[in-house]
Order: structure tokens, then C-alpha cells, then sequence
């Protein structure tokens, strides 16, 4: 088993109208979890945006997409705006290639919502 | 040990008496004290009883000496060394029973001391006993009990050729010498239980780093025989000369392991094995014990034993050769289920096995039984797993004519995940009403029990929706409906489908495909390839998705590879294999078969992963003939 516990970091930041959550490190199957928990921990905040940063993330698969998907969801039930930012790399690509870069609200790197 | 001889002082007759005493009393004082410290020096019974014999004997003048010692509690007394005595008086008495009416036994009873001064008093006292008693011209004897607080350890017997009043200051000397004794033994003994005790907490320490070590190997990444021999090699010599491992296979109790460390020990149990095959109705111990579950403990094996298991003389010969002294068979039980035996066996070391024993290798049985309980269930769920990805991938492809596909499916490395159930597919479907043939490639997003059952829904529902006669697209958005269906509340796991729909014509093949969400297929025309993107949005999430469909148009010759992301996304060490590498790779396979690209490519991908693929992989290529 793997340490995934190092391989995942999220750093989360409070804005009065956004919270972001940025990852860092890899995404994937084993590091999912902690993920989850981090957005659950901020969505319990209830805020009224929430920022999902990939950009920083050096591997992503489609637990990324997996992700975003569960946030959109709980954004939709939340009455809450979703937001991501996912480059211009592989990440931003793997978005597009699923069709869904135009279902979601994507952000630049320092644009704010 | 090199103890120096303590000087004999001898009672003098009568003249200077004062002057005499004077001087025994200072050579028995100088006695006593070299008598001390040799006694110190001393060790172990035997030690003791051999000084007491010697030492003492000579310092005190006595012709013949003979130290006994009393087990606790029993009735005997052993003999820890007899010097003096005439004949085969010593082999009679080394081991005596006590026997009221004799003197030592009496002095040992009473722990009263008993002094017969001549050979008159033999006589008188025990005339049954005298003629041992004053044989060879021995006139007086002392026997004196060895007694510490309330333990008593046994006797001396000092025993002289001329007849010796033993008078107060005589008896008060020679029950001296024999307390100093006493106590040495009693040093002794307790030296000796402690010794035995500090052997016992190391044997103890020794068997628990043991079962540590075994435990270890027990999770070891090897398959169930070889650990198993391991196991038995593990066990030899540190806990016995042999052994030995059978498992219960559904009637049968097989062998599968044994281990000596000496490869010739080993040969001579293939000779035996070979020459003397073991019949069904024959009598095993590890072969009764892995049934039955129930331990056999063998402190002795006797030669009458091997003697009736024996054939022939040859068969008793080999049998013998194996030195078997003593066994203990202990069943691998695990659940209330027996599943094997463990055989140890005590052979050249000259050890022996007790039922003592049996919690320490009844433990090291249950170590292994564990393992190989989870070694089952690990291998059960493996077979599940298996038959579960067998079902959701086409045993064979049809026969398109006009067309040849082929198709690959590779699990991920089994030392890179758990018990794996994929979530990638390929397949053909016939729709024989409309003479059309749809190709699928899916991948179903996560692994484990969930994303497989989903898989199996993308498999099932396209090829019920092609035989509905549903045109790409409307497969897809049937599909979409479905697994939103299945999913209820939680929509997170989606599928990315390539889906076409094919026909044969006489100048070549046309695909009608569309995409949702899935990597871009390739097409090889001659060593050119070119990407068929066609933007979709993935399945089973949204109520909506969006899906084009595009015509491929195949000319004979001419390859469609249709690929899930585990090629793609395949990192090595060079990084990503990514779409580059792929369009390459698909073009150095220019007039290469359907079957040659997707093995190709599949080799490939493998390679860049060092052979350990991280995710799995499905690939289907078809070609125009």
C-alpha cells in the first residue's frame, strides 16, 4: 500500500466570496478519498462559490473528472456555484476530450469567479 | 578440576592428649576451610558428590565414601560417586530404594544419622545388610543423612577398615563435613534449577522469534507451496531434524513439502517414495492427522514401528536410514477445519518431542493454517473475479464478413492492485435485420465491484439497443438513460463509449461513429493515420449529452483502432505514452493485420510500463478486406 496520504496535498484558501481548494501532487484511484474529504470539509462551510484548482496537480485520471462530477453535483442540490480551473495542459485536454469543458464553469489561472 | 589433596588428620592415641587436641583441632579448622572453598568452586551434583567422595572422605580418614542424591519426593536414592568399595559393590548400589531396616535408608527416613562402630554392630543392627557392609575388612560406618532446612537431598556413607568409636566430638566432625556437603548440593541444585529455568526462557525466546519468523515468511508475496516450503526448510534444524507439510486436497492428503538439511536425507525420502509408493488403504500419521485434526505426539519411535510399517527388508532399511527418534504431528486448523498436518521430526540431534510441546507447534500450525486460509479466500475472490471479467468480455468476436476485427483485454499488473474487476470492454454486435455490425470500446471510470456491475450494464444495454435496430447515437443516449437510472442519487461514475455502427459494401467498410467522452479513434491508410475526433460528452451523468455522429469510410486495407485511456494515459518512465507515441507506433504497422496492430500496440504499452501495466486496457482494431 501506498502512502497516498504524501502523494495528495489540498491547500484551501477563504475568500468572503469564494472558497478555493487547490491539489497538489496526484489524483487518482488510491488518493480519491482524501480529496473528497477536503471538498466535503469546505462544502460543509457552505460557501457561496466553490473553486476546484487542478492546475497545480502533477497526474490526474479520470478520478479528476470523478471529482468535479460530485462537486457539481453537491453545488446543483447546494444552490451553490462550482467553479475549476484547469490550465491549458493534459488536465484542461482530458476535460475536453470527455465533452464537458462547456458543462462546467472553468476559470483562468487568476481569474476570479 | 585440579583441587588440592586436604592433609588426613588421624586420631592419636592417648599420649599428650592436650597437646593433641590442640593440634587436630587447628589441621581440621585448615581442613574445613580448603574443604569450603573446593566445595565452592564446585558446580553441579555430581561435582559435589565426586568432592564429598574424595575430598571429604580422605580429610575425615575414611576408607570408602559413597554420595547419594534424592530426587523430590521420590523413593530412590541415585548415586553421585562411590569411592573405597571392593567388587561390583558400587554397580549394585547406584541406584537404591529406600528400605526401612537398612542403614542409609533409615538415616535417610529419620534424618537421624546412624554410626555403627565395628563390624559387631553391622551384626547386631542390620544382618541383612552386613555382609555388603563389612566386606573386604570394613569395620565402621557412618551414614549420614544431607539435609538443608526441610529439603532433603539425599546421603553420605563414609565407611572405614578399622573399627571407630564414634564419640561425641567424632560424631559432631563427621556431621560437619556432611552439612558443609549437604549445603553445596543444595547450592547446587538450586544452580541447576535456575540454570534450567534461564534455558527454559531461552528455549522460550528462541520459539517465539521462531514463530515471528514464520509469521513473517506466512506473508511473504509467494504462492501457497512455496511458502509452505519454506516453512518446512525454516523448521529445519532450528526445531527439528525433519519436516514435513501435507494439505487436505478434496479426498486427498498430499505432501507438499519436506525439508532436511542435508540434501542426501532428502534423496534418500525421494528413493523411498519412488520405490515404496504410498497405497491408499496404508497408515500415515500426517495423513490421519490432517484429517482427523487431532495432534500425535511420538516421544519414542520405537524400531518395532518402523519394523511393522516396513514391506521388506530394503523398505526397512530406507526407513531406518531416515533416523526418525521421535515425531509430533500437529494439524493446520483453521476455523474448526483441518486443512493439513505439520510433522516435525527429533532424528540425529537425539532430542525428543513431549506433549509439551504441542502448544508451541500447535502455534507455528496455526500460523501456517491462517495463511493458507487467506491464501484460499484471497484465491476464491480472484476466481469471482475472473469469471466476472470473462462475462463482461466476448468469449470471441464474430465473424464479420468482409471484415477482420480483433479485439485485446489486459487487466492491470496483479502486484499493482487488489483483486481487480475492470471497468474496460470491447465488443462486436450483429444487427442481422439491417445487415449492421456495431463496434463498441467503453471504459467505465473507477474499478472494484461497483464499476463492474456498471460495465456489465454498458455491455448489455448496447447490445440489446443494436438489436432494436437504434442508429450510434441513440444507443448511446438509451445507454445514457439507463446507467443515470442505476446510479440514482450519486452520478459521479460515467462511462466514455466509442460506438459505431458498421456495413460492408463491395468497395469497402463504412462506420457510422459516435463518441461520448472517449479518446479519439485512429485511422491507418497505408502508413498514414489519421484521428477520427468526434466531440461527445461522456455517459451515464447528464440528462442531456451531446453526440455527433461521423462517417468512417474504410477502404480495403485500410484500420479503425478503436482504445481505452490505459493506452494513453500509460505513464513509464519516459512519462506519458500520450496520443504522439500512439499515432507513431499505429503507423509502423502499415499493412500489418488487425490481430499484429492490437498485440503490437498492446506490447507496447506494456513495455513503456517495464511490463506492469498501471490500468487496464481494451483495444479493438477492425481492417477492410
Amino acid at each position: 500500500m501506498t502512502d497516498s496520504g504524501a502523494l495528495l496535498r489540498v491547500d484551501r484558501t477563504s475568500h468572503p466570496d469564494r472558497t478555493e481548494l487547490a491539489l497538489h501532487g496526484e489524483l487518482d484511484n488510491d488518493t480519491l478519498p482524501i480529496a473528497q474529504d477536503q471538498v466535503a470539509a469546505a462544502e460543509a462551510d457552505d460557501p457561496p462559490c466553490l473553486v476546484l484548482d487542478l492546475t497545480r496537480l502533477e497526474y490526474v485520471d479520470s478520478c479528476g473528472v470523478r471529482l468535479v462530477l460530485l462537486a457539481q453535483h453537491g453545488a446543483g442540490e447546494a444552490g451553490r456555484r462550482l467553479a475549476v480551473r484547469l490550465g491549458h495542459g493534459r488536465t484542461r485536454r482530458m476535460f475536453d476530450v470527455l465533452g464537458i469543458t462547456g458543462r462546467l464553469e472553468v476559470l483562468d489561472a487568476d481569474e476570479a469567479p | 578440576m585440579g583441587d588440592a589433596p586436604v592433609r588426613t588428620p588421624r586420631p592419636r592415641r592417648r599420649a599428650g592428649a592436650a597437646e593433641t587436641a590442640e593440634a587436630l583441632a587447628r589441621s581440621r579448622a585448615a581442613g574445613f576451610q580448603q574443604l569450603t572453598e573446593q566445595l565452592s568452586r564446585a558446580l553441579t551434583p555430581a561435582d559435589i558428590g565426586r568432592l564429598t567422595a574424595t575430598t571429604a572422605a580422605a580429610f575425615i580418614g575414611a576408607d570408602g565414601c559413597a554420595a547419594y542424591a534424592r530426587r523430590d519426593g521420590e523413593d530412590v536414592l541415585e548415586a553421585l560417586h562411590v569411592s573405597g568399595f571392593p567388587g561390583d559393590l558400587p554397580r549394585r548400589f547406584a541406584r537404591v530404594s529406600l528400605h526401612r531396616g537398612r542403614p542409609m535408608s533409615d538415616a535417610v527416613l529419620s534424618g537421624e544419622p546412624v554410626w555403627l562402630e565395628d563390624a559387631g554392630q553391622w551384626h547386631a543392627r542390620y544382618p541383612e545388610m552386613a555382609p555388603y557392609g563389612v566386606s573386604e575388612g570394613h569395620e565402621a560406618t557412618a551414614c549420614l543423612p544431607l539435609r538443608v532446612e526441610d529439603r532433603d537431598l539425599g546421603a553420605v556413607v563414609f565407611s572405614f577398615y578399622r573399627p571407630r568409636p564414634f564419640d561425641h566430638d567424632e560424631r559432631e566432625f563427621l556431621l560437619a563435613v556432611a552439612a558443609l556437603c549437604a549445603q553445596a548440593l543444595d547450592r547446587a541444585h538450586l544452580y541447576a534449577a535456575e540454570h534450567e529455568a534461564r534455558a527454559a526462557a531461552e528455549r522460550e525466546r528462541d520459539r517465539m522469534a521462531f514463530l515471528a519468523r514464520a509469521s513473517r515468511l506466512m506473508e511473504a508475496p509467494l504462492s501457497v507451496e512455496e511458502r509452505l516450503r519454506q516453512f518446512a526448510d525454516l523448521a529445519v534444524p532450528a526445531i527439528a531434524d525433519w519436516s514435513a507439510v501435507h494439505l487436505v486436497r478434496g479426498s486427498r492428503v498430499e505432501k507438499v513439502a519436506v525439508a532436511h538439511p542435508d540434501p542426501a536425507k532428502l534423496e534418500l525420502v525421494e528413493e523411498l517414495e519412488r520405490r515404496y509408493p504410498r497405497t491408499a488403504d496404508e497408515h500415515d500419521s500426517a495423513v490421519d492427522v490432517a484429517r482427523s485434526g487431532v495432534p500425535v505426539v511420538l516421544p519414542e519411535v520405537p524400531d518395532e514401528l518402523l519394523t511393522a510399517a516396513a514391506v521388506d527388508a530394503t523398505h526397512l532399511e530406507l526407513i531406518r536410514g531416515l533416523g526418525m527418534r521421535s515425531v509430533i504431528v500437529v494439524p493446520l486448523v483453521v476455523r474448526g477445519r483441518s486443512l493439513g498436518a505439520l510433522t516435525l521430526v527429533h532424528a540425529e540431534s537425539g532430542e525428543r518431542f513431549g506433549v509439551e510441546d504441542l502448544t508451541f507447534v500447535g502455534q507455528l500450525a496455526a500460523t501456517a493454517a491462517v495463511a493458507l486460509d487467506n491464501a484460499a479466500l484471497y484465491e476464491q475472490q480472484r476466481l469471482v473475479a475472473r469469471t466476472l471479467q470473462s462475462a463482461l468480455l466476448p468469449g470471441e468476436l464474430p465473424t464479420v464478413p468482409g471484415v477482420s476485427c480483433a479485439g485485446r483485454y489486459r487487466p492491470p499488473s496483479p502486484d499493482l492492485t487488489e483483486v481487480f474487476v475492470g471497468g474496460d470492454l470491447y465488443d462486436v454486435h450483429e444487427d442481422p435485420e439491417r445487415g449492421r455490425w456495431a463496434l463498441t470500446v467503453a471504459d467505465v471510470c473507477g474499478k472494484g465491484p461497483e464499476a463492474a456491475a456498471l460495465t456489465a450494464l454498458v455491455r448489455h444495454t448496447i447490445a440489446a439497443e443494436v438489436r432494436h435496430g437504434l442508429g450510434p447515437a441513440a444507443v448511446l443516449q438509451r445507454l445514457n438513460a439507463a446507467m443515470r437510472r442505476q446510479q440514482g442519487d450519486t452520478r459521479a461514475r460515467f462511462a466514455t463509449v466509442a460506438h459505431g455502427a458498421l456495413t460492408v459494401d463491395p468497395d469497402g467498410v463504412t462506420i457510422t461513429l459516435v463518441n461520448g467522452g472517449h479518446p479519439p479513434g485512429l485511422v491507418l491508410r497505408g502508413d498514414r493515420v489519421a484521428w477520427v475526433d468526434v466531440p461527445g460528452t461522456l455517459v451515464g451523468v447528464y440528462p442531456d449529452i451531446d453526440l455527433t455522429e461521423t462517417e468512417v469510410r474504410l477502404a480495403p486495407g485500410d484500420l479503425l483502432l478503436l482504445y481505452t485511456d490505459g493506452v494513453t494515459e500509460a505513464r513509464g518512465r519516459d512519462g506519458f505514452f500520450g496520443p504522439e507515441r500512439l499515432a507513431d507506433l499505429v503507423a509502423s504497422f502499415a499493412g500489418a493485420s488487425a490481430d499484429e496492430v492490437v498485440d503490437g500496440v498492446l506490447a507496447a504499452v506494456s513495455d513503456f510500463q517495464d511490463g506492469r501495466l498501471r490500468d487496464d486496457v481494451a483495444l479493438l482494431a477492425v481492417t477492410a478486406q
